[in-house]
């Protein structure tokens, strides 16, 4: 029996007096792929920001059963694109010591250099980061998350803003890992056929915690409808998948 | 040559190479943060302790010191409250504070303050900017690498685990110290300006943060040495002078960098 990392009791939040979130429950256990699903608006990154304690603001409680080593993968990083920051200098930050950074060793510049070879972007590894493409930085951002050998990773919108062909890749890449890694995965994501494809549970908000289960039990027309309104391309797009799903 | 001589002729050398080493290492994070306001912000609140310490007559160093603490503790405190933007805050206390200054600052010191004067540095003024400014150095360098990650980015820093309210804090009061040690030489109105040039200048042809704070910590070091030496020779204010010659190397610099980049 998997164990529980994460239990997220009655969480609520709002900005100034609108209510985003309320009444939301839910555990993540090791082995977990969890998807959280939502309209836009629905508070998923702040969800995500608040089990990372990277925000305070909210009512309930969240308790970490366990500390396993964590990634976060943030939907994007904001920062002046002349900045003089290479890829492996990014890198320096979070791993080896405060010496390192000055004088990087070879052994520490060649797990860099796999991690980015992981995510087949090692050839950037002296890049400057204002210089990558959308989908360079999101798989650089993977790749850093992965450096320390987390247990436990965080992927708020992996594939936002990256077209199509290389959505799936990304999403394939991070099962591959998921598997090769033996990781937990909570994940923020609109795509609903690769929730369908990937997730082993689903949660749905949108104000309050509207269905939890694996995909196939949640993912039905009537959630669906009440988690994103009248959308029946969304439906449809759903049900077809779960036909390739099962075939 | 007596004592008292090689004495006088240190003095310059160890001014040159607290202000010109230490500022320009600070300003490579004020860039980095984005922050390039803050510094200017802080002269401006230590000016209304150099007024303070002017009217109840006690060492201005005391006002400075006094207010750079306080300047530092209020900015890291303020802005992470409430809906208040940085640079609003920053708006708001450097015009408070220089209107004050200017109204309690005698007219015939006003200028100096603004501008720096060079014959008001004491020998206390000068050890004392020494040991802050090896404090500065020593921190910012051994300590680099938490720094800049978390003025870089403070959400995956604090992911994992670095306590990055401690480092703004520490950070803010290094700067404010920075900007306490400079504004005697410098001038309220040019100090932010030791911090930001140098660094600006290293960023137009910097690939990499480590050689660009090398070469603003050597680009700074010049720009002080040089306009010291000019100071002496023409009689000029320190502050402009100092300036000048760092703004002409950031205008060199450019040209060059222009020129060299069309070329290849």
């Amino acid at each position: 029996m998997s164990e529980k990392i994460i239990s997220v009791k009655n969480l609520g939040f709002g900005f100034g007096k609108r209510q985003i979130l309320k009444n939301v429950t839910f555990d993540i256990t090791e082995g977990d792929i969890l998807a959280i699903i939502g309209p836009n608006g629905a508070g998923k990154t702040m969800l995500v920001r608040s089990i990372l304690g990277l925000n305070d603001n909210y009512t309930g409680d969240i308790v970490w059963h366990k500390k396993p080593e964590t990634g976060y993968v943030p939907q994007k990083i904001s920062f002046e694109k002349g900045f003089p920051l290479t890829v492996k200098e990014f890198f320096l930050f979070e791993t080896g010591s405060n010496l390192n950074f000055w004088w990087p060793n070879k052994k520490k510049e060649e797990e860099i250099k796999q991690r980015l070879d992981d995510v087949k972007i090692g050839h950037l590894i002296n890049e400057r980061l204002g210089d990558l493409s959308q989908g360079e930085m999101q798989r650089m951002l993977i790749a850093r998350s992965l450096l320390e050998n987390p247990k436990l990773i965080f992927f708020d919108e992996p594939a936002a803003g990256i077209d199509i062909s290389t959505e799936e890749t990304v999403y394939n890449l991070l099962y591959d890992l998921y598997k090769k890694l033996n990781l937990t995965m909570v994940m923020v994501s609109h795509e609903l056929s690769v929730v369908y494809r990937f997730a082993t549970k689903v949660i749905c908000l949108n104000k309050d915690l509207v269905c939890q289960g694996t995909p196939q039990e949640v993912l039905t027309p009537e959630a669906l409808q009440e988690v994103f309104g009248h959308h029946a391309s969304v439906y449809k797009h759903a049900h077809n998948l779960e036909h390739d799903h099962s075939s | 040559m007596d004592w008292l001589e090689i004495l006088n002729n240190i003095y310059p050398i160890l001014i040159s190479l607290s202000l010109g080493l230490s500022l320009p290492l600070i300003g490579v994070f004020v860039i980095l943060r984005r922050e390039a306001l803050l510094p200017d912000a802080i002269s401006h609140i230590i000016l209304l302790g150099i007024a303070l310490s002017i009217t109840f007559k006690i060492n201005p160093l005391v006002g400075i010191l006094a207010f750079a603490v306080l300047a530092g503790l209020a900015i890291s405190l303020l802005k992470n409250k409430a809906n208040l933007a940085l640079d609003a805050i920053v708006g708001v206390f450097f015009t408070t504070s220089l209107a004050l200054g200017s109204l309690l600052i005698p007219s015939e010191e006003l200028l100096e303050t603004f501008l720096g004067n060079i014959e008001k540095l004491t020998r206390g003024d000068v050890l004392l900017s020494t040991v802050l400014a090896l404090i500065i150095i020593i921190s910012l360098l051994v300590k680099f690498r938490d720094f800049a990650f978390v003025s870089f980015a403070p959400d995956l820093a604090k992911v994992d685990k670095i306590n990055v309210k401690k480092y703004e804090i520490f950070f803010v009061l290094l700067l404010s110290l920075g900007v306490a040690i400079g504004i005697k030489l410098m001038g309220t109105l040019l100090v932010s300006a030791l911090i930001i040039v140098p660094a600006a200048t290293a960023k137009i042809f910097s690939f990499q943060i480590r050689p660009m704070t090398g070469w603003s910590m050597i680009f700074g070091l010049l720009s002080v040495l040089v306009g010291l030496g000019t100071t002496t020779t023409l009689n000029s204010p320190p502050g402009p002078t100092i300036i000048l010659i760092s703004a002409s190397i950031f205008f060199l610099t450019f040209v060059m960098h222009s020129i060299f980049r069309k070329r290849n």
